[in-house]
């Protein structure tokens, strides 16, 4: 190579190397017009579905949408440096969990001005649209309801004489099926996954004892008793080899694939009634949803839940742009069936008539739960306070000891209480 | 003055040539390191949720993880079990390797290619995802026990007895990197000295001890330095095997990854930042300590 042809040669890479640092963009120079970035936690199914629905709504009105999704974790440590940093993404889907502290720190866009025009939320049922609001501004935008729901393997179920599971079992039959089914084969794959661990599992638990998690205050809203009455309740479980060993318990990282239902050991897992469509996406064997075991004539403990928000950032410099993709998602139907029911079953009327005409079984089996659960549905609990997230994993993290052994029941439960109280304290 | 005409503010004029030339490396220097420390030192004393402003609080932060964090303590206790294992093995099995290679086997450069991969591999996510497939409940270790010996193994990345070991085992398997660090070593230690034993009659094992060793010394410690800060600074491998939590029960919990997590989970930017420093200030002390005492074991052939 001669001595010019490597220094032109240089000195253009040279000029790529800075155009890529710079992060210039090509197509930025190709589209004029706006450009907005949409952030989302998802699945693979999920993914794909959201960049359809977003490139259908480039089609249509030309405005270019840099998409980008994360896993549950991840999503929320990326989302929260970014909003610190100033540059958060102009569409950010929003958790109830965490609507509240965003809002509260005026890091998200009140929507009220927007509608009806360019965001009409006429179509949405009045706790849809109002479960958005934090102190009376509309902050998120509601694209699919679900609740609480036990997925489980009906090969399994009819395996031990269980064809349909009526809706009104009780703890008890729970532990009978289960155990049923961990004879079938003996200490490889058993009734169900250990729930005791699972935070949402121990809320549902206590709703339907008539109580919450947390006070709207953001107090613990549970008692010591409580704790030990769910840790017993699994260990007793746990003990007759109903559920799964704790080894087993302890690797659920709490991704669709890491569900002792997903990975063949066990015949039901407690989850999300949305979730089914990405469980049966990995199971081989035919998956159902059923509520949650109850105590006779107990509350059903079961909430509709508004499972995933759209939320617009205060920062965003297209904000109407932002809440017409928005409408698009969830009132018009290229944005509607793009999406589907996979975030659960969207709130606008429109929507419903839009896909209730071509649901596939899974779609028909989420409807038909969600409208089922309704019916008994108990009121939706206040937000979680500052430091749920951290005693979410704090359960985790007992209830593991416990089920290892290395705390009985009674100090598992007295350590859990103590330390949530200090978090809370110090939040 | 010597140079009226070229001195700019102090500076000769070949002074600043040489500043020039560094200068977009100090800049660097100045805006990516030295800055985002010193911010670190002033966030160390304050109350900082990354969506609302830094609260100063004083030494708050270093109080609490002292004397009200008990996280904070496992953290240490895992980590140091973690060293304890993995730094001796470790470059035990890197020496032995090296003494094997350093013989003139055939083929010597490609088993020390081979050798070194793990190094190269070890550190990545994929790997980590390997061997979590490897040690878990009906992974490929147990199906080995099983199909070999009948014996039914735990899963051994979800139980807390056994996790961290596995975590010690993949680190010991990077044995690579003080391997070929020790190979040169053993290189210029002179031959004649073993002649003269072998005409002596020492055996091998003797040789080894009383001629590679001490000569060995000073590679042994530089090689168990770096090993101590590397081992401090572990991440991947737990982030990835407990999916995050340094579960089962806290048992993997390195340092590294309880920062992570009171910084990236818990938003406790100011905390994680004290936590920071208090993990420099062990690795320096490490660091110091390994100083002091070589001269008891170390010694350097220029010495007498």
């Amino acid at each position: 190579m001669s001595s010019t042809t490597r220094r032109a040669l240089v000195a253009g890479s040279a000029v790529a190397a800075i155009a890529a640092a710079l992060g210039v963009d090509r197509r930025a120079y190709a589209q004029a017009g706006t450009r907005l970035r949409a952030f989302w936690w998802g699945n693979p199914d999920r993914d794909k579905r959201t960049r359809a629905a977003l490139d259908a709504y480039k089609a249509k009105a030309g405005t270019d949408i840099s998409a980008e999704a994360l896993g549950w974790g991840d999503y929320w440590t990326k989302l929260g440096t970014q909003t610190a940093g100033g540059n958060a993404p102009d569409l950010i889907q929003m958790d109830y969990r965490y609507l509240f502290e965003y809002a509260r720190r005026d890091t998200l866009l009140p929507l009220d001005k927007m509608s009806p025009k360019p965001l009409d939320l006429g179509t949405f049922a009045d706790a849809a649209r109002d479960c958005g609001k934090v102190d009376g501004k509309l902050y998120g935008v509601t694209l699919g309801t679900n609740s609480k729901a036990m997925v489980y393997d009906t090969a399994m179920f009819e395996k031990v004489g269980v064809k349909a599971l009526d809706p009104n079992w009780t703890w008890d039959d729970f532990a009978r099926i289960a155990g049923e089914i961990s004879k079938i084969k003996p200490a490889k794959y058993w009734g169900s996954g250990d729930n005791s661990r699972w935070e949402q599992g121990f809320e549902h638990y206590l709703n339907q004892r008539g109580k919450w998690l947390y006070t709207p205050e953001g107090k613990a809203a549970f008692t010591r008793d409580d704790v030990t009455a769910w840790f017993d309740l699994w260990d007793k479980l746990r003990k007759s080899g109903a559920v799964a060993p704790a080894e087993i318990g302890a690797s659920n990282t709490g991704a669709i694939d890491q569900y002792e239902i997903s990975r063949g050991t066990a015949a039901m897992s407690f989850a999300n009634s949305n979730q089914i469509v990405a469980f049966q996406g990995i199971s081989k064997s035919k998956l159902a949803i059923s509520v949650f075991p109850n105590e006779k004539g107990a509350a059903s403990g079961h909430y509709i839940k508004p499972a995933m928000m759209m939320s617009v950032s205060a920062k965003s410099k297209a904000p109407e742009e932002a809440a017409r993709i928005i409408n698009f998602l969830v009132n018009e139907p290229d944005g509607v069936k793009a999406l589907g029911i996979e975030r659960g079953v969207p709130p606008s009327s429109i929507a419903q008539g839009l896909l209730t005409a071509d649901l596939d079984d899974l779609g028909k089996l989420q409807l038909n739960y969600v409208s089922a659960v309704t019916k008994v549905a108990v009121a939706l609990p206040p937000p979680p306070p500052k430091g749920a997230g951290e005693i979410e994993k704090l359960l985790q993290r007992v209830a593991d000891s416990v089920a290892f052994g290395r705390a009985s029941v009674k100090d598992g439960a007295a350590q859990f209480f103590t330390e949530v109280e200090s978090i809370l304290a110090r939040a | 003055m010597r140079f009226p005409m070229t001195t700019i503010l102090g500076f000769s004029r070949r002074d600043l040539t040489g500043y020039l030339f560094l200068g977009p490396w100090l800049i660097g220097f100045i805006v990516f390191t030295l800055g985002p420390v010193l911010a670190s030192l002033y966030l160390s004393f304050t109350r900082f949720d990354l969506l609302t402003a830094p609260r100063w609080i004083g030494i708050d932060n270093y109080v609490r993880m002292f004397t009200g964090d008990y996280r904070f303590w496992q953290a240490l206790k895992v980590t140091f079990t973690y060293l304890l294992f993995e730094v001796p093995l470790k470059l035990a099995f890197a020496l032995l390797i090296a003494t094997l290679l350093d013989k003139a086997v055939r083929g010597g450069g490609f088993y020390r290619a081979l050798f070194y991969i793990p190094s190269l591999l070890g550190g990545s996510v994929a790997i980590a995802v390997l061997w979590r497939q490897l040690f878990e409940g009906n992974g490929t270790v147990n199906q080995i026990l099983h199909g070999l010996f009948g014996i039914q193994g735990p899963s051994w990345i979800s139980n807390p007895n056994t996790a961290v070991y596995t975590l010690v085992i993949l680190a010991i398997w990077q044995f690579g990197s003080p391997m070929i660090i020790f190979l040169a070593g053993l290189r210029q230690i002179p031959t004649d000295l073993y002649e003269a034993a072998s005409m002596d009659g020492a055996s091998k094992f003797r040789q080894f001890r009383r001629i590679t060793l001490p000569l060995l010394a000073p590679v042994i410690f530089f090689n168990m330095v770096l090993q101590v800060i590397e081992g401090f600074k572990a991440f991947t491998p737990a982030f990835i095997i407990s999916g995050g939590t340094g579960g089962p029960v806290d048992s993997t919990l390195f340092y590294t990854l309880f920062l992570y997590q009171e910084a990236f989970a818990y938003f406790r930017m100011g905390y994680a930042a004290a936590l920071a420093w208090v993990l420099l200030l062990i690795i320096g002390g490490f660091t110091a300590l390994s100083f002091l005492t070589s001269k008891y074991w170390v010694h350097y052939e220029d010495e007498r």
